[in-house]
């Protein structure tokens, strides 16, 4: 189900594994041990976990495997989470408009990715799938 | 039968020692079982319910270590004893609580299996989880920051292998799996992520903000409180921590629930959208 692959040099580990309910915690545990061997702080790394698991949650049960990459980049915790596939999400996260969200107003994908980590970008890998590349300041 | 007439109704006598207008209190379990499934009586009912729930207290408690607040475990519990005096069959000679006990348990479990939470946690790592809860809150104050997972193993003595097992096993309790779909309850929210995935414009993205902003405000305040701080003040969960007084990973959990219910709420919304577009179409 899942396969791993750590690059010692960059520090780098690449998971893929298909959709079902133990991918998360997969995910979860490959986050905090990275987290670890790194020393992120506990809320930075839950922030992380919280951005992966809210468009994990937009996601169907039956589509292609995620992937998952995570490494550290200079100052920064990087994550790239791929195979998502959800048009909708990705036109809210890629959407570039004057709305202004207020606390009456619904919590939506751009605000959350957004305020749980510093930068992220959408990535077209093909028409059907894209991945979210999100950083995260180590400390 | 007018409200009254039922009344009285409920008041006959339906047990050998349950006298015309006797306080319900006073009723033996037996009779007012009998008065709930003879007479469809409520109040019955409700006393039952009454007696019963110390039984059900006393069970969502030994689910107390498992991260969840014991009052909704309460209320899970109850709607497993409501259940149970519904579907009790007098003849069976055994007695209520003994039907009842399985019924809340399985109740409270599926509840659990449903949130798709580790029910069977090794005792060591909850131990740990909730060492480590403490251990968070102290490092939080001394350090003032977030600590990290290895100050963490640091101050409890344990690998930081152990504190991420900890740590994820404290996490499975409050995580929300999607992938727990398709068999009843979960399809609301299933026909949700259909709905977001068929919309692909992303003026309608924006729509939809707009049109379940209310959602938002049904949350509780607290709720709404910490979301508030957290994504629309910027501030780190730490600090909404030292603002509302709560721990970090409180605030942690409150987030997931809070955005949990955001979800449910929106798939309600949803629901009377379309309710209300088929009225009209009618």
């Amino acid at each position: 189900m899942a396969a791993g692959r750590v690059d010692e040099s960059q520090d780098i580990v690449t998971l893929r594994i298909a959709r079902g309910s133990s991918a998360l915690p997969v995910m979860r545990v490959l986050m905090a041990g990275m987290a670890s061997r790194n020393d992120l702080p506990l809320d930075r790394l839950d922030d992380l976990i919280l951005a992966v698991e809210s468009l994990l949650a937009e996601e169907l049960e039956a589509g292609p495997e995620f992937v998952l990459e995570v490494c550290r980049q200079g100052g920064d915790f990087r994550i790239c989470l791929g195979g998502l596939e959800n048009q909708s999400v990705k036109a809210a996260l890629l959407a570039v408009d004057q709305f202004r969200p207020c606390e009456e107003c619904l919590l939506d994908m751009r605000l959350l990715i957004s305020s749980l980590v510093e930068t992220y970008r959408v990535i077209e890998s093909d028409p059907a799938s894209f991945a979210v590349e999100m950083e995260k300041q180590a400390s | 039968m007018s409200e009254a007439e039922k009344g009285k109704q409920a008041e006959r006598p339906v047990g050998r020692n349950a006298r015309y207008g006797e306080r319900l209190e006073s009723l033996s379990e037996r009779d007012l079982l009998l008065r709930l499934k003879e007479h469809k009586d409520l109040r019955a009912r409700e006393e039952l319910i009454t007696r019963y729930l110390p039984l059900v207290k006393s069970l969502a408690r030994r689910f107390a270590s498992r991260g969840q607040p014991v009052e909704d475990l309460i209320q899970v519990g109850s709607i497993g004893l409501i259940k149970a005096i519904d579907r009790f069959d007098l003849g069976r000679g055994v007695e209520l609580s003994t039907y009842a006990t399985p019924t809340i348990l399985g109740e409270i479990k599926r509840y659990f299996r449903d949130k798709g939470w580790a029910v069977k946690v090794p005792r060591a790592l909850q131990d740990l989880n909730v060492r480590l809860n403490r251990v968070i809150e102290q490092l939080t104050v001394e350090l003032r920051r977030s600590p990290t997972i290895a100050e963490l193993a640091a101050a409890t003595e344990v690998s930081e292998e152990e504190v991420v097992e900890a740590l994820e096993s404290g996490r499975a309790y409050s995580s929300v799996s999607i992938f727990s779909g398709g068999t009843g309850e979960d399809d609301e929210s299933l026909e949700l992520l259909d709905y977001l995935g068929s919309e692909e414009e992303a003026y309608e993205v924006f729509e939809q903000r707009r049109v379940l902003a209310p959602a938002m405000a049904r949350l509780d305040p607290r709720e709404r409180l910490i979301l508030h701080l957290r994504f629309f003040e910027g501030m780190t969960q730490t600090q909404v921590a030292a603002r509302v007084g709560i721990s970090q990973m409180h605030v942690s959990r409150l987030i997931r629930k809070s955005i949990e219910n955001l979800r449910q709420y929106m798939a309600e919304d949803e629901a009377l959208v379309e309710a209300a577009r088929g009225k009209s179409e009618v």
